[in-house]
């Protein structure tokens, strides 16, 4: 019987392994070699260097900053995209009127087009033509322009907060899917006990939700860490490389300064980073799959 | 038994169905890439360039005139024209040479030329092209597209900056409107004027797109970031009092600045010249603009560096180039001079054509409301050479620009800064 | 006051705070969509006019009647049908088949699996454009839609397989085993039972992928040069021009691709509830 279960599990997976192998494990070790290699588009010619990308990559004295952007961008990020997302889930789950409605609406943001939003942004959040900063001074709420892209200090700020708009309806979305099938009997029990709302909220549903925060944790990290077209068509990573993220320099490197072996160089180790940043995520992944006897 | 038979089954359809849609995709993509298999027996020319020119009229119908004129001039050649949008067209280009896929006819941005020409993937043209072909183009624009003593592009284009600036905010500032600033000192004090007395905006400032900013304040003067000598090494200037006064002229003039300016494009700041916004601007013809049904506007020459200095101004723009592994070559380099043919160049591009005969025949100099440009024209050039490292330094002198003035560094430390990063660039 | 009063004064409270929480809620979220919307009736002039204005001074059509007329709209966004229904198949399938394995299976390789496929979305994508044109122009794939659907589902597969497992874990294995029982195949199972108590999961996942695919714009602009391949996005990429971003023409294009989306929203919405009444997983 188990073996046979083996076999069969395996393939299941054979569809999806061709795919992926195909069109997404042929480019990443290509990649992989690249690093390895001084290619630029300054000569035809490709030859293996050994580590001299990578050296070069971490000798840059942008590096270092580069890397404390990427991981305050993303912590941020996934922090409040998480807190918000199930949060108003939670809301909407509770609402007895509107829910429908509110679902509809929190799930808007999501789907405009990347592009679109980053332009209007971009266009709201400027000084004098933008409306963001007229409202504000309308309503007396500043005196002057706020330079929401242009100050260094705040630049970051406020592309996390544009990002989080557009992203945390993904989290809004998978938390509401899996309230779906909350243990209604539990909570109902311990509403007969007298329990109140913080200790259900602790003890019950977010133990139910916990597998779903997990796996949705990882992959909106790593969308998040890896997101480029916003951070792109806003600031173009500046103002002073504020907001310069690993994707942003290894796009600059590549498609600005034409050197494709450093700029791989950098993609494999912005890997190495957003792994370490997963492990924790994982590990919960894995610790609850074997909780319930899947691994 | 049964049980597994099925599921194995299921996943071989899901295999057949995945093997099936790749072998079927490779036998239905049509005309796709630029190595084209020539139809039947024409000859296939396939040309690359972007959607705003190629594409998009009153360009496109020449550029058909153009293909059509060539295909019956050349009888068994046929020209594939590609385009792809403005925001897509440079990453697509130097993706396609990355993976040695590239058109036989292309634009090249000036800015990648040396890259693209040191990489030989251009072809040599003096062996193509008659002797003196290249003698009618602008001077400072032939230069820009010669890479080891060999023509690799034909200028196809250029562009210049003037200084636009607003009749009435000069008025209002106490200025006088007809005499706008002829050096940067002028520049600088009319600046501070209007903004003290209007409270409007003296200078329009953009660092928007990573280019070294207001870079047509340093062509007009005779001083160049970097020198190449004549054995290939390359030395910076930028520790040159003039690169100082350049920085120290931007930073004194910062209070003028719209307070976003680190994100504004010069599109941004040509609309916002437009509708009154700024009292002067550095740009070119302002065609994004609905400026010439406007009439506060005035036009100068870009202000020069000391009252001595020579005239000048940013030109940017592209060249034609043939790819050096085309299967006809001398038919490409016909199409690519076909297309820098005077008679067509003007109506071919919204820029102005990098030669004589070009440039005086365009719609810019049949129309009065463009002299300036046409007279600034002449004196184009960059701030610096033509180097493997053009894009490395450019965005080295950009940072420097911003961590002066809007980090406020000062100006010695960050020119000592600048200068061993350049120094490092061109070590490698 | 009693008691009773006094509850019910608290729930007065309760539900008035939690409508203005929704009218404050549905201002934050819309207003930027609000923006979008009036910019895409404006003329391009008062775009740029200080201070900005919150209604259009003269409503335009002419950024639509643009868009429609003399773009390739139309042909744009029956490509983008293509590609969002074809990448959703494939994707679910695969993802479907690989995720119920992972949930009901015992095999070698499991862990190493999972972890095989996550790295593999650690990429920023653009750096996997200059490998993947080299391998689509050697095969001969470049302008094929079928090549984009597939593209797009090996980007999504592993998103889908994590997602699933997920739900599938959710669904208790006792319904498995009691269907053994019943003489069902593992096959019988999965399409009968399983997928079915999934689909609120399916949905979710489907919809997730169907945005992302809709959006995408940088492997859509690479691997296809003609118009009659592209989908929406190329016309959102062609309002950004050597002369600037044409505000009206982008976010009219924006406006129009937002809308499908929102129909299958609201469409959506429904089916999602509706997959969870009389499932037998409640509880």
């Amino acid at each position: 019987m188990e073996k046979r279960s083996m076999k069969s599990a395996y393939a299941y997976l054979v569809p999806s392994t061709i795919i992926m192998t195909l069109m997404l494990g042929f480019p990443i070790v290509y990649n992989i070699i690249i690093s390895f290699t001084e290619w630029t588009l300054k000569s035809s010619e490709k030859h293996f260097n050994g580590i001299d990308n990578y050296i070069k990559v971490l000798m840059d004295e942008k590096f270092i900053k580069i890397l404390i952007i990427t991981v305050l961008w993303t912590g941020i990020n996934i922090l409040l995209q998480m807190l918000i997302g199930i949060g108003l889930a939670l809301f909407a789950d509770h609402l007895t009127k509107g829910k429908k409605f509110m679902r509809v609406i929190l799930l808007i943001p999501w789907i405009i087009p990347g592009t679109v939003t980053a332009l209007t942004w971009k266009w709201m959040l400027q000084s004098d033509v933008g409306i963001v900063n007229y409202l504000l001074m309308h309503f007396n709420l500043t005196g002057q322009n706020i330079l929401f892209l242009s100050d260094q200090n705040i630049a970051l700020m406020t592309l996390i907060l544009v990002h989080v708009w557009k992203a945390f309806p993904f989290w809004f979305l998978m938390i509401t899917a899996s309230l779906q099938n909350k243990p209604v009997d539990q909570i109902e029990a311990a509403v007969m006990d007298g329990a109140r709302y913080p200790h259900i909220l602790r003890y019950i549903i977010l133990p139910h939700l916990s597998p779903i925060i997990a796996s949705t944790g990882v992959l909106t990290t790593i969308w998040t860490l890896n997101y480029f077209d916003l951070i792109w068509l806003m600031t173009k990573g500046g103002p002073m490389d504020a907001t310069s993220t690993l994707p942003i320099y290894t796009y600059r490197l590549a498609f600005e300064f034409n050197d494709f072996g450093r700029s791989a160089a950098l993609a494999v180790i912005s890997l190495i980073v957003v792994s370490l940043v997963c492990i924790p995520y994982v590990r919960k992944m894995f610790h609850n799959m074997k909780e319930e006897g899947v691994l | 038994m049964k049980r597994k038979a099925k599921s194995f089954l299921a996943c071989a359809l899901c295999v057949a169905m995945v093997a099936g849609t790749v072998l079927t995709g490779c036998g239905n993509s049509g005309g796709n890439d630029s190595k084209k298999e020539d139809t039947g027996d024409k000859k296939v020319i396939t040309f690359y360039g972007f959607s705003d020119w190629v594409d998009t009229d009153p360009y496109k119908s020449v550029y058909q005139e153009v293909k059509a004129q060539f295909e019956k001039e050349n009888p068994g050649y046929e020209v594939e024209l590609q385009s792809d949008p403005w925001g897509d067209w440079e990453q697509k280009n130097k993706t396609m040479f990355a993976s040695g896929n590239v058109a036989d006819v292309f634009y090249v941005g000036n800015d990648n030329f040396p890259t693209f020409a040191n990489s030989g993937n251009l072809l040599d043209l003096d062996q193509y092209v008659d002797k003196g072909y290249f003698d009618d183009f602008f001077e400072n624009v032939r230069k820009m597209y010669q890479w080891e003593g060999k023509s690799e592009a034909i200028p196809f284009t250029t562009d210049c900056r003037i200084l636009w600036y607003n009749k009435e905010i000069f008025k209002e500032a106490g200025l006088d409107p007809e005499n706008p600033p002829k050096t940067w000192d002028e520049l600088r004090d009319d600046a501070k004027q209007i903004t003290e007395k209007t409270g409007k905006y003296g200078f329009g400032m953009d660092l928007g797109l990573k280019e070294i900013p207001a870079q047509s304040l340093i062509c007009a003067s005779d001083y160049s970031i970097l020198d190449v000598a004549d054995d290939g090494t390359v030395t910076s200037n930028v520790k040159d009092q003039a690169f100082k006064d350049y920085l120290k002229l931007l930073s004194d003039m910062k209070d003028t600045y719209e307070p976003d300016f680190t994100n504004l494009d010069h599109h941004d700041v040509a609309k916002q010249f437009a509708e009154g916004q700024f009292g002067m601007i550095i740009g070119n013809n302002l065609s994004e603009t609905d400026i010439y049904d406007k009439d506060f506007w005035g036009q100068a020459l870009v202000p020069t560096m000391t009252a001595d200095s020579p005239q000048g101004s940013f030109g940017g723009g592209f060249g034609i180039s043939v790819n050096s592994e085309t299967k006809y070559p001398e038919q490409a380099v016909k199409f690519a001079q076909m297309l820098c043919d005077p008679k067509y160049n003007g109506d071919l591009v919204s820029d102005i054509p990098a030669s004589n005969a070009g440039a005086a025949n365009c719609a810019y100099a049949k129309d009065d409301k463009y002299a300036v440009i046409m007279d600034q024209i002449q004196y184009v050039r960059q701030a610096q050479p033509k180097t493997l490292y053009f894009n490395e330094v450019q965005a080295a002198v950009y940072d420097t620009v911003a961590n002066v003035i809007v980090g406020g560094q000062d100006i010695d430390s960050a020119v000592d800064a600048l200068d061993s990063q350049i120094n490092d660039i061109v070590k490698q | 006051m009693n008691p009773k009063s006094k509850k019910k004064l608290k729930k007065g409270i309760g539900s008035a705070a939690s409508v203005i929480l929704m009218i404050l809620l549905t201002v934050i979220v819309l207003f930027p969509i609000y923006w979008l919307v009036v910019t895409s009736f404006k003329m391009e002039s008062e775009i740029y006019q200080i201070p900005p204005s919150l209604f259009p001074k003269n409503l335009t059509f002419d950024n639509y009647l643009h868009a429609l007329v003399e773009t390739k709209l139309p042909q744009y966004f029956l490509n983008s049908i293509i590609y969002t229904v074809g990448t959703l198949l494939v994707a679910l399938l695969c993802g479907a088949l690989a995720a119920y394995a992972m949930s009901r299976f015992r095999f070698k390789g499991k862990k190493t699996y999972l972890l095989v496929i996550l790295l593999s979305q650690l990429m920023p994508m653009t750096t996997l454009i200059v490998p993947l044109y080299v391998s689509f122009g050697k095969m001969n794939l470049l302008n094929n839609r079928v090549a984009m659907i597939i593209v797009y589902a090996a980007i999504q597969i592993p998103i889908a397989i994590w997602l699933l497992i997920g739900y599938f874990n959710g669904i208790p294995k006792e319904i498995d085993e009691a269907a053994i029982m019943d003489g069902c195949t593992r096959w019988q199972i999965l399409t009968k039972i399983v997928l079915p108590l999934a689909k609120p999961g399916l949905m979710a996942v489907g919809l997730s992928i169907a945005i992302s695919v809709w959006q995408e714009l940088m492997l859509a602009m690479t691997f296809t040069n003609q118009d009659e391949l592209r989908p929406l996005m190329a016309g959102v990429s062609a309002a950004i021009t050597k002369s600037g971003v044409q505000w009206g023409q982008i976010t009219a294009t924006g406006v129009l691709a937002l809308l499908p989306m929102l129909i299958v929203f609201i469409f959506c919405q429904k089916y999602l509830i509706q997959g969870l009444t009389g499932g037998a997983v409640k509880g």
